[in-house]
């Protein structure tokens, strides 16, 4: 075998060095876009750049020693040598030759034998590498120069003007430089700030770095009313820090100044909890078209810094009608798109899943934080409704108007006292006996209400615990006995007693109440109907009586009986219900018409008298408005005790500070009492007399006609 | 003895027509006709000589320069320059102390001629006795008419007026004091603007007035004064009525203004809610400043009840009659009989709101921190304002409306009888205003109303210009006794009372410095004080010179009119001329006389 098969050691140099060159020029791009990573936003993006940038490597170099093979060699060979007589091939071809080409071949692969593979190699392109990493290098250098700049802190800015002129010996302020670091969750880079007065969202760091004249032994920050930072002094002046979590006012002092210096503002601006809006649809309440499969709902959450790009959907669907309606929950996360501070929510429902039928509703609710830390603010949006239209109802009319074609909702809850029970019981063992007491009886409390409601049908109204009827006397004492009732006495009593039996359900309104309105509720079901009623109700007074006994095992069969019956008279025909107006209290008939005024006292309603919490703050602009002295320590507590009413406490806490340091100083008295007008609560509005015009003006009015 | 002009034109006159007879009477032809018309002519020629014609004086014009005279006036041929004291410096100018002295000093002046931007109320008092003329300057830039808002009571709305002149897309704010805006009106082509706020707690408070020119620029921050009054007693208020939304709303705003108010609220059955024991009679009434009262209840009063308040409204007592139903005959036979002349009444209209604000910022700073525990986003700028109507009513000239809707439809107004004012709420359901959010609205109306009728008293409030400013002289009047006046810087100043301004009680003042001044005057029981605010000299500028050029173009106008009605000051003309006239006549008459010798023919 003369030929030459395994060409991969003739092609192995060329290859090392047509990758290496690669590399070698495309390495100062990667580590540019690195550096740059690294100066935005720490080393993490650093490692990303780097790791791509190496993985576009190799596959770049890959790419280049794919293209170098058998082809490539051959090529090359025959380029290279002229001895090879262009016969090169025939050495490293794989297939079988024919005589006269492997004679050839033969006498060719001596020659090529004695070529050194590493000569076959393309030579380095040394003027793109140099080129690229002179660039890279200068790249870096102005990264490296850029970043620098960034972190050295400016020079110190002089003094304010208004900050007290120090008499000559006492240390003055002459420089000045507050450097603001807002929470990592805001991405607000920090920022000097060019005044004193600061403003700033709440949790930043507050860095403020003073330069005195002649040097102090001390100095702090002191917050008015509050604590005092005190300053330690480095190389380049006095350096103190704060978190700024609550609004208030700060001076700044050294030791051995005399006179009272400025107060600055500091002021947090609170973060905003961010705000959903329903893009699509249009309407809180979208109405599904037939054959409609998925349904897009887009919110948009807007936050003052940014939007967590997670956010959960919850989807609550209300399937059925009238009695049946099952709902259920469930939740699903979305990935929020877009601007941080404005991302867009996009849902698509595949509706197949929810097994929605006509008349069920599917409502879509988005959950949004922001990035808050600690403590994201969690809001929940505005929910969106997709209703399946429900069937149209039939026609009626005449008679049957009245007729509600759907069952009351409240015949819906005997499933859930039997659902409870059942709970209950599963609980058991868990709960002590007391507490399965109170909870059974709880449930027999449900079925109590429940049977009052069925009952109300029977006319079953009379065993709910009897209403007194309205107070007709204010009198307290010695109210006068309700004057007998007569048969004739001017109104209906209802019938008298026939049946004194206990359990006599048509008398037992007469027999305990004094009823007037009509029993017509009591004779809306028809007789089958009425029969099965009752039945359920005797279920479900058995089920009350071992419910409020504490025994929910015996009471379920009677539960279930009763839900039974209750199924049962649903699917009996209908129920007619009264048409209800307006429920008028019981009118007392034993005063109707009689004419009789006695026991009624004219009370005069009293009105409790508008209080205006601003006694102080009105204390203070009345006693300003003249000379004198007013309590500045009990304006700056109830300034500070009502802070979060006041649209700028700040202002007047600044005003009361300003006076308390100069007395006497009337543009300070003026300063604090036009800021005390903010403060003051607006009363309601007051009257005023006209002015009678003295001598003159009362006989000109009097001459008038 | 007959004046010597007369006598000599009488022997003239005699002398001329003998001569002109007798030469008619010896000839009559042309000849003669012309020597006697001559002869008259010598006659008349002859009077002139004697007595030449008054001749009109030709005299200097005085230039007056005044503020804002351009430096570069010179007087020209027949022009005197002077500077009163207000005027730049001006070469060439004589300074004078005020234009009296100048017209004193300069006695052979003819006319004047006002430069710049016109005299002030020191130049104007005096008459000039000469024609005068006044080229107004164009009107600057700025607040050129500023009327702040009356004395208001504590919690009302109150209003201020103005207008900017050449700011046109600008703007004009009003800053509470503490700089908070409370209102903003975009100013149109007229410059003319109203703006809002509401009064707090009683005291003198400082608002400004901020004009922004379009590009939102401050072109003038101007004080304006507010005063909110408090009242040393309470109102005394009887309400009468049915228990309704309405009573129960008076009774709640009634609570919290602090007025002492009386109810009766009748529910029918002689069962009342209100207080008891209150009776209408002269006695009980004469306690009262006020009385609410609905229309229904006056009708069902008795004749001596109704008496009684007719009576006690001319006394002094102020009724509010509120209309229920539609008026009818009777009912404003009932009312007329209280003071009440209107007609109509018996159709419902609706009311159209203005909006609370500008917009919800100034609305909420209007309204103040909130008081109690309401929600800050309850009653906002977009709720709905709720539906009123009012009974159309046609009034007189004698009735004074006191609150408008947007559109200055009367809903409430009052007319006066003796000491006393009749008023009429013509809105039947005015309580719906608390029902929707609206109660600062609903208690305005009330308090205007209210203001506007109750029994007058005879309170310490002098009556003072409302825009007071530094350096200028200000009339106090409504003094009595021996007023002070205390100056910021704590010094008091005695005032004195002009005799000549009778019952008023005015002295004059002049503030050297601006600031809140307070007016004393011993009364009663103790000192009686009421603050007054002097701006600063250079707050109104603008309008000043406005109201100094419309002063002044005034003034010269007068001084023109007199001058027509006025005998011209004038000399006697020289005589030569009608001498050398009559010699030259005679002359002629005699050669013709000689010449063709008229002969009786």
């Amino acid at each position: 075998m003369s030929s030459i098969a395994d060409f991969t050691d003739w092609i192995a140099p060329a290859r090392r060095r047509a990758a290496t060159d690669r590399v070698l020029v495309w390495t100062p791009l990667v580590l540019v876009l690195a550096a740059l990573g690294l100066a935005n936003s720490g080393p993490l993006l650093a490692a990303v750049m780097l790791a791509c940038g190496g993985l576009a490597l190799a596959l770049a170099a890959r790419h280049v020693t794919r293209c170098l093979d058998r082809e490539w060699l051959v090529r090359r060979l025959n380029a290279r040598e002229a001895s090879l007589e262009d016969s090169a091939a025939l050495v490293f071809t794989a297939s079988d030759l024919a005589p006269m080409e492997r004679l050839q071949a033969e006498r060719i692969a001596a020659r090529v034998a004695a070529i050194d593979p590493a000569s076959l190699a393309d030579g380095w392109s040394q003027r793109r590498i140099a080129m690229a990493w002179v660039l890279g290098a200068a790249a870096l250098a102005a990264i490296l120069v850029w970043q620098a700049r960034e972190q050295t802190a400016p020079p110190l800015a002089p003094a304010a003007a208004d900050s007290a002129a120090a008499a000559p010996g006492e240390p003055g302020l002459t420089g000045q430089r507050v450097r603001i670091i807002p929470p990592t969750y805001t991405g607000l880079p920090p920022r000097y700030a060019d005044s004193l007065d600061i403003r700033a969202p709440q949790g930043s760091r507050i860095e403020w770095t003073f330069g005195f004249d002649p040097q102090p032994c001390a100095a702090v920050v002191q917050l008015v009313g509050g604590q005092a930072i005190p300053l330690a002094r480095t190389g380049e002046g006095w350096k103190g820090a704060l978190r700024l979590d609550i609004p208030s006012l700060y001076r700044v002092t050294a030791e051995g100044m005399r006179a009272q210096q400025p107060a600055y503002r500091l002021e947090p601006v609170a973060d905003e909890p961010p705000q959903v809006r329903v893009v699509e649809p249009a309407s809180g309440l979208a109405t599904m078209t037939p054959g409609q499969r998925s349904w897009r709902v887009v919110f948009e959450a807007a936050d003052d810094y940014a939007v967590d790009s997670l956010a959960r959907a919850t989807i609550t669907t209300a399937i059925g009608e009238g009695e049946n309606v099952r709902f259920s929950e469930r939740s699903i996360s979305v990935t929020g798109k877009g601007d941080p501070r404005r991302r867009r929510f996009t849902i698509d429902l595949a509706l197949g899943g929810y097994g929605l039928q006509p008349g069920s509703d599917l409502v879509v609710q988005l959950t949004v934080a922001d990035t808050r830390s600690p403590g994201p603010q969690l809001v929940r949006g505005p929910g969106v409704i997709l209703r399946f239209p429900p069937p149209r109802p039939k026609e009626v009319e005449g008679l049957d108007l009245m007729a509600k074609q759907q069952m009351p909702a409240y015949f819906r809850s005997q499933r859930q006292v039997i659902i409870d029970t059942e709970a209950l019981i599963k609980q058991r063992r868990s709960l002590s006996a007391d507490d399965f007491l109170v909870r059974s009886d709880t449930i027999g409390v449900d079925q109590r209400l429940l049977r009052l409601r069925y009952g109300q049908f029977m006319g079953m109204e009379a065993e709910d615990t009897p209403k007194p009827p309205l107070p007709t006397s204010d009198k307290d004492e010695d109210a006068p006995a309700e004057p007998d009732h007569y048969d004739g006495d001017g109104h209906d009593h209802g019938e008298a007693p026939e049946n004194p039996l206990f359990g006599g359900m048509g008398n037992v309104l007469a027999e305990f109440g004094h009823t007037h309105d009509e029993s017509e509720a009591a004779t809306l079901l028809d007789p089958d109907t009425r029969a099965l009623l009752k039945l359920a109700l005797d279920a479900m007074w058995e089920a009350e009586v071992n419910l409020r006994t504490g025994k929910p095992e015996a009471a379920l069969p009677f539960e279930n009986k009763a839900l039974d019956y209750i199924k049962r008279i649903q699917q009996a025909t209908r129920i007619y219900l009264p048409r209800v107006g307006t429920q008028l209290p019981p009118v007392d008939m034993a005063r109707r018409m009689t004419g009789k005024r006695e026991g009624i006292v004219g009370r005069g309603a009293a009105l409790t008298p508008f209080a205006i919490e601003d006694a102080v703050p009105a204390t203070a602009w009345r006693a300003l408005a003249a000379a004198g002295t007013i309590d500045l320590g009990g304006l700056d507590r109830w300034v500070r005790g009502n802070s979060a009413r006041l649209r700028d406490p700040l202002a007047v806490l600044a005003a009361i500070d300003g006076l308390r340091s100069a007395p006497g100083s009337r543009a300070a008295r003026e300063k604090l009492r036009a800021q005390l007008w903010s403060v003051l609560t607006r009363p309601p509005a007051q009257v005023r007399r006209r002015p009678d015009g003295g001598e003159m003006g009362r006989r000109y009015t009097g001459s008038l006609r | 003895m007959p004046a010597p002009e007369t006598l000599a034109a009488v022997l003239i006159a005699t002398g001329a027509l003998a001569g002109a007879m007798r030469l008619l009477l010896m000839r009559r032809d042309a000849r003669a006709a012309a020597l006697a018309l001559l002869t008259l002519a010598c006659g008349g020629l002859l009077y002139l000589t004697l007595f030449p014609p008054l001749l009109p004086v030709g005299g200097e014009t005085l230039l007056v320069a005044t503020a804002e005279t351009p430096a570069s006036t010179k007087a020209g041929r027949g022009e005197r320059l002077i500077a009163l004291p207000e005027a730049p410096r001006l070469a060439e100018a004589d300074r004078v102390p005020d234009l009296a002295t100048a017209l004193r000093r300069h006695t052979r002046v003819a006319a004047i001629r006002i430069l710049g931007r016109g005299l002030t109320a020191r130049d104007r008092d005096m008459a000039a006795g000469i024609p005068a003329s006044f080229t107004p300057l164009p009107t600057p830039l700025g607040l050129i008419r500023l009327d702040p808002s009356a004395d208001t009571p504590a919690g009302a709305v109150f209003a201020l007026g103005g207008e900017a002149a050449r700011l046109e897309g600008g703007a004009a704010e009003l800053l509470d004091p503490s700089g908070a805006r409370v209102d903003r009106r975009v100013i149109g082509p007229e410059g003319v603007f109203t703006l809002g706020a509401a009064a707090r707690a009683p005291g003198l408070a400082l608002f400004t007035l901020r004009l922004r020119g379009r590009d939102g620029a401050i072109v003038s921050d101007t004080p304006v004064p507010l005063r909110t009054l408090a009242e040393p007693e309470p109102l005394r208020v009887l309400l009468i009525g049915a228990p309704s939304p309405e009573a129960k709303y008076l009774r709640r705003w009634a609570e919290d203004s602090g007025i002492a108010l009386q109810s009766r609220l009748e529910a029918g059955g002689g069962v009342d809610l209100g207080d008891a024991e209150v009776r209408l009679d002269a006695a009980s009434l004469r306690e009262l400043d006020a009385v609410i009262i609905d229309d229904r209840t006056l009708a069902a009063l008795g004749s001596r009840s109704r008496s009684a308040l007719a009576q006690a409204v001319a006394g002094g007592l102020g009724v509010v009659l509120r209309m229920t139903g539609p008026a009818t005959v009777g009912s404003r036979e009932s009312w007329r009989a209280l003071g009440l002349t209107v007609e109509g009444g018996s159709d419902v209209a609706e009311v159209a709101h203005a909006p609370l604000a500008e917009d919800a910022e100034a609305l909420a700073i209007r309204r103040g921190p909130a008081a109690g525990d309401i929600p800050p986003d309850t009653n906002l700028l977009e709720d709905p304002a709720p539906d009123l109507g009012r009974w159309a009513v046609k009034a007189g000239a004698d009735f004074v409306p006191t609150v408008l809707d947007a559109d200055g439809a009367m809903l409430a107004g009052w007319q006066q009888r003796g000491q006393g004012r009749a008023g009429l709420w013509t809105l039947a359901n005015s309580f719906a205003l608390v029902l929707g959010g609206q109660s600062d609205r609903y208690y305005q109306w009330w308090s205007e109303m209210v203001s506007a009728v109750a029994r007058p008293a005879r309170v310490f409030r002098p009556e003072v210009r409302s825009l007071l400013i530094a350096g200028e002289r200000a009339a106090l009047c409504g003094l009595a006794g021996s007023p002070q006046v205390r100056a910021p810087a704590g010094n008091e100043v005695p005032l004195a009372i002009d005799p000549e301004a009778g019952p008023r009680g005015c002295a004059a003042y002049w503030p050297l410095h601006d600031g809140v001044h307070v007016i004393i005057q011993p009364g009663k029981d103790g000192e009686e004080t009421y603050p007054i605010a002097v701006l600063p000299a250079d707050a109104l500028l603008a309008s000043q010179a406005r109201e100094t050029g419309e002063a002044t173009t005034r003034w010269v106008a007068s001084q023109n009119i007199a001058v027509t009605t006025r005998d011209v000051p004038d000399r006697q003309g020289p005589a030569w001329p009608w001498l050398l006239g009559w010699l030259t006549v005679s002359a002629a008459l005699w050669f013709g006389e000689r010449r063709w010798r008229i002969e009786p023919a």
